[in-house]
């Protein structure tokens, strides 16, 4: 044993049902000394003409063997030695070669075990000298006999059909060779016994390659009948008249034989290759649905309708329940028939995060195979295939089942991180806005007092110094602020209620005039430098909505008027109705009017903050509940530039009326 | 307290502000100019070479702490401008970073206009 070296021990697993024995002592040694081991099973063309219950087999020994911390391995190769050998060139290029190897031998006696050595005296003696080997020696009971061409061929599972698909060709040989006995003249071709054993002979081989080695075997014994009775002396009697006929039909079926051993042999490899193929495309375009979901619940429609497709089986995705995250329930399909055997796989599977149900050591007598879904960062829930047949199974299946499992898990992981990234950006951002409101708040809530207290402070320390005239100016701003500051806080209450819900509208008939000449008189101090001009309708109307809530939005329309129209112009409000029979307010200012692209931004709460400059106290915050106040009345507000210069806000209103005419009604 | 001949530029973007200041420096016997935004104070400055400047910092151009250096450096040979720094803003990295850049008084708003008087009577006499 050197010294410096990882022991290994590497455990070939076979169809022998003491398998589990070895794989359970090669765990055993393997804890009790502390090196590592593995499971090798070679793949050899036998195998995929074994019957069900063997192929089963050895996929249960593999799950198990993993499960007791075996590393798998499997190899192709022709025979075991091969398999054997080159694997352990393989792991020792990897530098993994393993120290031990741990065999099954089953008991031969005499001269038996001379001429037919078992597999495990052919590895020893291959290999012997590279690796030290211990054989186990397992008892005869249940022994199952080696798998060797002839063995395997029988138990080939066979379809109907194709025995019958066998019989046609061979038909149609007979009718070929009938055919060309009446349509060909003697002179060209003599049809006899040897060009119809070979007419015959192609109708077998083509029936082995194509159907297998049961309707090749068919095709070949009923070529054989044709031939004999048919075309061999005397006619249509199965009998035989000499040697030479005897021992050319003898050479016949045996040659048919041979032909539908090896055609069948060719099949099944080729069968495997195909499988293989398909397999190995199904892993890679899982990789491809990774790229183009964008949300959990496409990922998991792509993914199984993909599968669904690839492995021709049934398939389910289960996930935790989103209240009782230790039961399971189906995510897609949405409804699954379980039968209780399957059931109970499924949730031992989610429990302990193994692969449970058919091909597994854990409830293999139940209809469905389960792996879970799980990686490093959690448990994401358990992938289902129904096993229609075990014919379907292998030992590169649990791998494939193992592989989709965890590669749906690894997709599903991922969209739920990005998911995540983009809830705390969002989160984030908020808050910083939030951060930035508060700061934009304090600060317009700060500058008028500042005003209020330094005009009144300026008055009150200097009364005896200062003119009349300056006494008036310094009161009448401090005035002035205090109503500024007075409207931006309630504009901050309502933006709150409003945002919380709590507003409640009024409806009632409210005269835009009255309103107008309310708010024009209250802010006739800050509207001193303007000339306020008003455009009302013929006749009086009376609009439909909450009269509060409207002076409010004139209000901030006219102050916001003031604030941005140079001093000495023109503020222009106008009521109309439009095109649309709506009651449409407006106010025009002379001012430089709305850069472009910001007409709609500029009703956002956030538009003022988002940009370094602070431009004019309160307007942030004013017009966004200008717009929010007109949508709770079902009403609109827009701004945009008019062609003369200058912005032109305008609010809407759809329910009007003529206030004389509805004078009239009520008196009436 | 007098501040006769003393020349002062206000730099602030607020009306109501600028008037009231006006109206108590006037008072006080100071020659005063007004500006709205940093380019027009900056100008001003250049232009009159104050013996004291009110700097707002939320201005709509320019912040405040930014011009400031230029404002400084405009002082003339004798480096006896003073500028006071006038401003919403109360946190600690914004004061250490005026005086950094050559404030001299630093007054948060609101206050009191007698308290605003004191400190450039303070101010003026320092740099004396």
């Amino acid at each position: 044993m050197d010294q410096g070296k990882q022991q290994h021990t590497i455990v070939c697993i076979d169809g022998h049902p003491k398998t589990m024995m070895l794989l359970r002592i090669a765990a055993r040694r393997a804890k009790d000394t502390g090196c590592t081991w593995s499971a090798l099973f070679v793949e050899t063309p036998n195998f995929y003409r074994n019957d069900e219950s063997l192929r089963e087999q050895i996929l249960r020994f593999l799950t198990a063997a993993k499960e007791m911390g075996a590393s798998i391995h499997q190899i192709e190769a022709n025979d075991i030695v091969s398999g054997v050998r080159e694997h352990l060139k393989e792991c020792e290029e990897n530098g993994t070669l393993p120290t031990h190897m741990l065999l099954g031998e089953t008991k031969r006696d005499g001269i038996w075990a001379l001429l037919n050595p078992s597999t495990a005296r052919k590895i020893e003696r291959a290999l012997h000298h590279r690796i030290e080997l211990r054989t186990v020696p397992l008892t005869r009971d249940h022994e199952v006999p080696e798998t060797t061409l002839a063995s395997t061929a029988i138990r080939q599972s066979v379809k109907l059909s194709e025995i019958g698909y066998g019989l046609l060709a061979v038909f149609i040989a007979y009718l070929a060779t009938e055919t060309l006995r009446m349509v060909v003249p003697r002179i060209v071709f003599l049809l006899n016994d040897h060009n119809v054993s070979l007419i015959f002979l192609i109708a077998c081989a083509f029936t082995a390659g194509r159907y297998g080695l049961i309707p090749g075997l068919i095709a070949s014994l009923t070529s054989f009948f044709a031939i004999n009775v048919f075309y061999i002396e005397p006619l249509y009697q199965l009998r035989l008249t000499g040697p030479t006929e005897a021992i050319n039909l003898l050479l016949f079926l045996f040659a048919a034989l041979i032909l539908s051993l090896f055609g069948s042999y060719n099949r099944a490899h080729a069968r495997a290759i195909a499988q293989r193929a398909r397999r190995t495309q199904a892993l890679y375009d899982i990789q491809t649905v990774v790229s183009k979901a964008t949300t959990r619940s496409e990922a998991f429609t792509l993914l199984y309708e993909r599968m669904q497709k690839w492995i021709s089986m049934d398939l389910a995705y289960f996930l935790p329940n989103a209240l009782s995250p230790d039961d399971l329930e189906a995510a897609i399909p949405e409804e699954v028939a379980l039968d209780a055997l399957s059931l109970k796989a499924r949730d031992l599977c989610w429990q302990e995060l193994r692969a449970t149900g058919a091909g597994t050591p854990i409830i293999k007598e139940a209809a469905w195979r389960f792996e879970p879904m799980a990686t490093e960062l959690g448990d994401i829930g358990v992938l289902g295939i129904k096993i229609r047949n075990a014919r379907n199974l292998d030992a590169a299946f649990g791998k494939l089942h193992a592989a989709l499992a965890q590669k749906s898990a690894i997709i599903l992981e991922r969209l739920e991180l990005a998911q995540e990234i983009q809830e705390t950006r969002i989160s984030e951002e908020r808050e910083k806005l939030r951060a930035m409101l508060l700061s934009s708040v304090s600060h317009d809530l700060k500058t008028p007092l500042a005003s209020i207290i330094g005009s009144l402070s300026a008055y009150h320390s200097m009364y005896d110094s200062l003119p009349d005239e300056q006494k008036r100016m310094l009161t009448a701003t401090a005035l002035d602020e205090a109503q500024r500051l007075d409207s931006f806080i309630s504009n901050i209450l309502d933006m709150t209620k409003i945002e919380s819900g709590d507003i409640r509208f009024k409806r009632e008939w409210c005269s835009p005039d009255e309103i107008v000449a309310t708010v024009a008189k209250r802010l006739r101090q800050r509207l001193t430098h303007h000339t306020l001009t008003i455009e009302r309708l013929k006749d009086r109307i009376e609009v439909e909505a909450d009269q509060m809530l409207l002076e409010q939005v004139v209000q901030n329309l006219l102050d916001n008027a003031a604030k941005y129209a140079p001093a000495g112009t023109e503020i222009t409000v106008s009521m109309t109705i439009d095109d649309h029979d709506a009651f449409t307010f407006s106010v025009r200012d002379r001012g430089q009017g709305i850069p472009d692209g910001e007409q709609d931004a500029i009703f956002d709460k956030y538009t003022r903050l988002k940009k370094t400059d602070s431009k004019v106290a309160g307007t942030g915050l004013g017009l966004a509940i200008c717009k929010s106040i007109m949508e709770g009345m079902k009403g609109s507000i827009a701004v945009y530039n008019h062609e003369k210069g200058g912005a032109v806000f305008q609010l809407k209103l759809h329910n009007w009326r003529d206030a004389d005419e509805a004078r009239k009604e009520k008196i009436a | 307290m007098s501040l006769k001949d003393t020349c002062i530029v206000t730099i602030d973007d607020t009306p109501s502000i600028r008037t009231f200041l006006k109206i108590s420096l006037e008072n006080k016997g100071a020659k005063v100019h007004e500006a709205a935004n940093a380019q027009a104070g900056l100008k001003l400055v250049q232009d009159v070479s104050p013996d004291v400047v009110i700097l707002d910092l939320g201005l709509p151009d320019k912040d405040g702490l930014d011009v400031l250096p230029e404002i400084k450096q405009s002082s003339g040979v004798d480096h006896t401008m003073q500028v006071i720094i006038l401003t919403v803003r109360k946190e600690r990295q914004v004061q250490e970073t005026a005086f950094e850049r050559g404030a001299d008084a630093y007054v948060t708003k609101p206050f009191l206009m007698e308290d605003l008087l004191e400190t450039i009577e303070e101010r003026v006499n320092a740099s004396h």
